[in-house]
């Protein structure tokens, strides 16, 4: 992709490479980050229109037909009430996606607003704030999201919480160190010698050099929030029965586990090849944008 | 000279920058006494680690990312101490009446922002203007730079432009809002030497045009002669000699002086080596006594290792703090 711009001077048009078109490049040659790509707009789809397009509803019960294997009826089989597998497993995307897109959002947003401000104004700012993180970082991830969601209750507004409360310390030390990096830097003070604000040096000068860091951490971290938010359910503090949410119906699946392991392995799968298509384009990303694989 | 009936536009009086290191106080700057007449250009002359840029830094109130701090001393401007203003004043007055432009024109620029929205963002800090506006006015500021294909420009990133054209970037950015001050801290030395002449060339002209004062820090003399009105020469965070450039190039009075100008080539000349002042710039930790030149000056007598010389002023102005010049004159030792 380039930018076509007509030359004044000898009325030739010359091709200029804008940074973003580099980095579509860059980021269109790696094969599987493409294929991850690829499969998370497909998941996104199935997201938005899954209610729509599956054969059977998820709480259509049906006694004559369960704990059945995969046919053509059932694709994926039924589970121990005759649920179609499929349909649940589609219908779960939903869950999983929100929960894994809020939490890390507001992760993302609350730490680095914490990170840019503990790394711009140093001092006891930043001690506090990142003595905060340390402590955060303390807790396996999974232990502190047990703790807090036993404080607010079960639910999956809660595991949002949860889940967020545990992506923002990284992103708050990534952000920091970020900006303790640029804000040294000879343009922040020209930005400064101009009489820029403090607010707008962060804004327009600090923000957008750790951005492609964050988008990395970000895409990472979607992966990360998705299996915690999963394991939660599995341990019944997250979705609760019936809904279709992958790690609720993992937890009812492994009573099964022997006789008919289908009803665990598809939203099992489905978690799998979620998280990994996440933690790829994660990786495709980084390349991409690190400058220090440039080419 | 007429300048010396221009009034003062910026008064730096007795001023100390300290630098509070976990290893000890440096004193970077120890009692500074310049002063920038209206509508002319004063050079700031040292080696590295004379205290020049720190001395701009200080007038910029740009040291809060340093450990640096002005202790002591006043920087008069416009009759207004601006080291006691609040940090919201200080920030007005950067950029909309004392701008500042770099050593590094390659680092100076935000690799992440278009050019244009980078000197649209100088006028609107200062300036009630709409967004539409403000490009007009970048444009024609672009325009005086001389900058060839104006309008395209204002879309690219510093990186599709050469050190030159950057130079030329913060010099409007630094200008755009009609600054009454302009400090370049050593504007060319990154830049080579076809360049440095256009780069020069350029801020003549606009000095002229918008009518601003120029505090010029280099260590280059060819450009202090080339550009400036007065001199003012660093050693070591105080002032050494203090002149009108004739005076400087003329009728030099400083050992120090006179070591920088000998260690200059000159066109038609043939020697096989070219003087230089031996030994280094001391370090700030280990001062030694007395002269702080002492050591490494030719002339030194016994008083300079002993006792530091207190700035010695010739009836025509010309300011030297040197112990042969006192006696020179006839003063008592």
């Amino acid at each position: 992709m380039e930018l076509e711009v007509k030359n004044e001077e000898n009325g030739e048009l010359d091709k200029i490479r804008t940074p973003l078109a580099q980095f579509i490049r860059k980021f269109s040659r790696q094969k599987t980050a493409m294929v991850a790509l690829v499969f998370i707009v497909f998941i996104v789809l199935l997201a938005i229109f899954g209610s729509m397009i599956v054969p059977y509803g998820i709480e259509a019960f049906d006694y004559s037909a369960i704990t059945k294997g995969p046919s053509a009826t059932h694709f994926f089989g039924t589970d121990e009430f005759g649920r179609d597998i499929f349909s649940r497993v589609v219908c779960g995307t939903k869950i999983s996606l929100i929960v894994g897109l809020f939490s890390v959002t507001i992760g993302a947003i609350c730490g680095t607003f914490l990170g840019l401000i503990s790394g711009y104004y140093g001092g006891i700012l930043d001690s506090v704030i990142m003595r905060i993180c340390d402590t955060l970082f303390a807790f396996p991830g999974i232990i502190l999201a047990i703790g807090i969601v036993a404080i607010l209750g079960p639910g999956v507004g809660n595991v949002i919480i949860a889940v967020a409360v545990f992506s923002t310390p990284t992103f708050a030390r990534l952000v920091r160190s970020s900006t303790l990096g640029v804000k040294k830097s000879v343009f922040v003070q020209a930005a400064r010698s101009i009489g820029t604000s403090d607010f707008g040096i962060l804004i327009h000068h600090i923000l957008p050099s750790a951005l492609p860091n964050i988008i990395v951490q970000y895409t990472m971290t979607i992966g990360t929030s998705i299996i915690t938010a999963s394991s939660l359910s599995f341990l019944g503090m997250g979705a609760q029965p019936p809904t279709a949410e992958w790690g609720l119906m993992l937890s009812n699946g492994r009573s099964y586990m022997m006789m008919y392991p289908y009803i665990a392995f598809f939203p099992g799968f489905a978690i799998f090849l979620t998280v990994l298509s996440f933690n790829l384009l994660g990786d495709g990303l980084r390349d991409a944008l690190d400058p220090k694989l440039n080419d | 000279m007429t300048e010396n009936k221009a009034k003062n536009i910026l008064e730096i009086k007795n001023m100390h920058t300290y630098f509070f290191t976990d290893n000890g106080v440096v004193k970077s700057v120890d009692g500074v006494d310049i002063t920038l007449k209206e509508g002319s250009t004063l050079g700031i002359v040292g080696e590295s680690g004379s205290g020049k840029s720190v001395t701009a830094l200080s007038v910029m109130n740009l040291l809060m990312e340093t450990k640096g701090r002005v202790v002591e001393g006043e920087i008069i401007f416009d009759g207004k101490d601006i080291l006691k203003l609040s940090n919201e004043d200080q920030r007005k007055l950067r950029g909309g009446e004392i701008a500042m432009i770099f050593q590094e024109p390659m680092t100076s620029l935000n690799p992440v922002l278009k050019i244009g929205d980078q000197i649209t963002e100088a006028i609107l800090l200062h300036t009630k203007t709409t967004k539409a506006e403000a490009k007009i006015k970048v444009l024609d500021m672009l325009n005086k730079i001389n900058i060839p294909r104006a309008e395209r420009i204002m879309n690219e990133y510093p990186f599709q432009l050469s050190g030159g054209q950057r130079q030329r970037i913060m010099i409007a950015m630094a200008l755009v809002c009609n600054p009454k001050i302009l400090i370049a801290d050593e504007p060319t030395t990154a830049l080579d030497v076809t360049i440095q002449a256009q780069i020069l060339e350029l801020m003549k002209e606009l000095k002229d045009m918008i009518g601003t004062s120029i505090m010029f820090i280099t260590h280059d003399l060819g450009v202090v002669a080339e550009v400036c009105d007065e001199v003012v020469v660093m050693y070591c965070g105080k002032v050494v000699e203090s002149a009108d450039v004739y005076s400087i190039f003329e009728n030099t009075k400083h050992p120090y002086t006179k070591g920088l100008l000998a260690s200059i080539p000159k066109l038609g000349e043939h020697i096989e080596r070219l003087e230089s002042i031996p030994g280094n710039v001391p370090n700030p930790k280990h001062m030694p006594k007395g002269c702080k030149f002492s050591p490494r000056c030719k002339e030194a007598i016994s008083i300079c290792t002993e006792k530091e010389p207190e700035f010695f002023e010739y009836p025509d102005g010309h300011k030297s703090r040197c112990w042969l010049c006192k006696k020179e004159y006839g003063g008592e030792l």
